[in-house]
C-alpha cells in the first residue's frame, strides 16, 4: 500500500502537459532530427524531421528535400514523443493490482497477495515501460486556438483528490459501521481506497460456552477501486457520479471461544484470515464550492461478488475534495 | 600508511558490499540522462535562472542566429554584462585553458542552449529492469533449489 502514493504522483507527473504560448517557444525547444507534424491554416499535416529554425522559419528535412515554413503558416505544432513514463505507470497499476488479486484468490492469505503484488509493480512497470518506450504518440506543443484561448481564463480539466468518511449499513443489520476513502484522480481514469466495515455475525459474543467451536466474526473491508468521475468540473454546484471496479479484501477476524465443557469460559482465540472478492461501486454526489477545495456529499451503492447475502451494502459519505 | 589504514578499516565487508550496490545501482539508474532545449530569451526565466549563478550552466550545445547548433560541452553564463553570454568549456580551469575554451557572445545571437538532465522515465525503466532480473534470479534458483531438493 505504501507504493500507491508513489503511483498516484507518477500517473499525475505523466498527466501534466504543458503547450507553448507562441509557436517561437515550441520551435525553441524541438531538438535536432525529432519527428514534428505541423498544421497549416488550411489544416493540412506536415510531417518531417526537424533540421533548425532560422528567419522566423522552421526547416523540416523531408524524403523530398529540406523544406521551410514560416512561423505564420503554423497552425499547430506537435512533437512525437514515446510513451515511457504512462507504460511503467499502467504496467505498474496492472501488475500489481492482477498478481494481488490472482494470488490473493488463489492462496487466500494476505501476505502472499502483498509479496506477489509488490513482484506484480516491479515485473509489470519493467514490461510496461519497454512497451511504452517502443510505442509513440503525437504531443500538441503549439495550437494556434489555445494559445488564443490560453489569454482569457477558462476553466480546464483539472485533477482531484479527496477525502471522504461516512457511515455504511444495509439489509444485514450487522453490516453497519464507519467508514472512509481516498480518491486520486489524476486524469480520466483514478484510484479510490476505501475501508468498510465487514458483516459480522448477527449473534452477540457468548456468555455460556459449552464447546470450542462457538465462533464469532468480524473485521473490515478494504477495496481499492480503478474509478472514474462523470459530471462538470466547474461552477460552485457540481453534482457528478463516480463509478469504481476493481479488489475487494475482506479483512475477517474470527473470534474462538473455548469453553470448559461445563458451561464456564476459559479464553478466546483470535485468528485472522482474508479473502479476495472483485467489488463493483457508485457514488452520486454533490460538491459544493468554486475554489481548490470544495466540499462534497455523496451517496454510496457497493456490490460485492461471492458474499452470498452480504453482497451489497449503501451509505452516505462527507468529505472534502481538491481540484 | 599505519594511520591510513586504520582511518578506512572500519567499514564492515558486509556494509562495504551494501554500499558498492547501492552505488552501482545509483551509477546505472543515475547516469540516464536526456537531451533538452531551452529558449534563451531577454529576460530571465525559471529555466535559465542557473545562468545568473556563479558557475552557470552545464549545457552540451547551443544555437546561433544562423540556425547552426553547435557542440559544446561546458558552462555558460552571464558575463559582466547582461546581454553577454560567457562560455567556459569543461576542461579549461583557472590556470590552463587553450585558445577558445573561453569566449563571449551576445545574448541575441544565441537563441536557443541544449542541456542534458536526468530522465526519470529511463532510469525508472532500469531500476525496475535491475529489480526484476534480480527477482527472476531469485526464482529460478529457488526452482533449481527446490528440484533437488525434491
Amino acid at each position: 500500500m505504501r507504493t500507491l502514493p508513489a503511483l498516484v504522483a507518477l500517473l499525475a507527473l505523466s498527466a501534466a502537459a504543458a503547450r507553448a504560448a507562441t509557436v517561437d517557444d515550441a520551435v525553441l525547444r524541438l531538438l535536432p532530427g525529432e519527428r514534428v507534424a505541423v498544421r497549416t491554416p488550411a489544416n493540412e499535416w506536415t510531417t518531417g524531421a526537424f533540421v533548425t529554425n532560422r528567419n522566423d522559419s522552421l526547416y523540416l528535412r523531408r524524403p523530398s528535400g529540406t523544406i521551410a515554413l514560416s512561423y505564420g503558416s503554423i497552425a499547430g505544432l506537435r512533437a512525437r514523443q514515446n510513451q515511457r513514463r504512462e507504460g511503467m505507470s499502467v504496467g505498474m497499476l496492472a501488475g500489481g493490482v492482477s498478481l494481488a488479486f490472482l494470488s490473493g484468490s488463489n492462496s487466500g492469505s494476505t501476505s502472499d497477495a502483498i509479496y506477489l503484488g509488490m513482484g506484480g509493480i516491479i515485473v509489470g512497470g519493467f514490461v510496461g515501460g519497454l512497451i511504452g518506450a517502443a510505442t509513440h504518440r503525437w504531443k500538441d506543443v503549439y495550437d494556434e486556438n489555445s494559445a488564443l484561448a490560453a489569454t482569457t481564463p477558462l476553466g480546464r480539466r483539472p485533477s482531484q483528490i479527496g477525502a471522504r468518511v461516512g457511515y455504511v449499513t444495509s439489509t444485514q443489520p450487522s453490516n453497519q459501521g464507519p467508514s472512509a476513502s481516498l480518491i486520486a484522480l489524476p486524469g480520466i481514469v483514478g484510484l479510490e481506497i476505501s475501508y468498510f466495515p465487514l458483516p459480522a455475525d448477527d449473534a452477540p459474543p457468548p456468555t455460556l460456552v459449552y464447546f470450542t467451536s462457538d465462533v464469532r466474526r468480524a473485521g473490515g473491508t478494504l477495496e481499492l477501486h480503478l474509478v472514474t468521475h462523470i459530471g462538470p468540473r466547474s461552477g460552485p454546484v457540481r453534482p457528478g457520479l463516480r463509478l469504481g471496479v476493481g479488489p475487494t479484501i475482506d479483512l475477517i477476524r474470527f473470534d474462538r471461544y473455548q469453553g470448559d465443557g461445563f458451561g464456564n469460559l476459559l479464553g478466546v482465540s483470535r485468528v485472522s484470515d482474508s479473502e479476495f472478492r472483485l467489488g463493483l461501486d457508485a457514488s452520486p454526489g454533490v460538491r459544493f464550492g468554486s475554489r481548490a477545495w470544495s466540499f462534497a456529499v455523496e451517496g454510496t451503492y457497493h456490490v460485492v461478488g461471492g458474499r452470498g447475502e452480504y453482497s451489497d451494502f449503501y451509505g452516505i459519505l462527507l468529505g472534502v475534495s481538491r481540484e | 600508511m599505519d594511520r591510513f589504514r586504520a582511518r578506512c578499516y572500519p567499514a564492515s565487508p558486509m556494509r562495504f558490499r551494501a554500499a558498492a550496490a547501492l552505488v552501482s545501482l545509483l551509477v546505472v539508474t543515475g547516469g540516464c540522462t536526456a537531451l533538452h532545449r531551452v529558449p534563451v530569451r531577454p529576460e530571465i526565466t525559471s529555466e535559465t535562472r542557473s545562468l545568473e549563478r556563479p558557475g552557470g550552466m552545464s549545457i552540451t550545445g547551443y544555437q546561433t542566429r544562423d540556425g547552426v547548433f553547435h557542440t559544446f560541452n561546458g558552462w555558460v553564463s552571464l558575463s559582466a554584462s547582461p546581454d553577454t553570454l560567457l562560455f567556459r568549456r569543461h576542461r579549461s580551469t583557472e590556470w590552463f585553458a587553450e585558445p577558445g575554451d573561453t569566449f563571449r557572445l551576445a545574448r541575441a545571437d544565441v537563441p536557443s542552449l541544449l542541456y542534458r538532465s536526468a530522465d526519470s522515465g529511463k532510469s525508472g525503466v532500469v531500476l525496475l529492469g535491475v529489480l526484476t532480473a534480480a527477482i527472476l534470479a531469485l526464482v529460478t534458483l529457488a526452482a533449481i533449489a527446490f528440484a533437488h531438493w525434491e
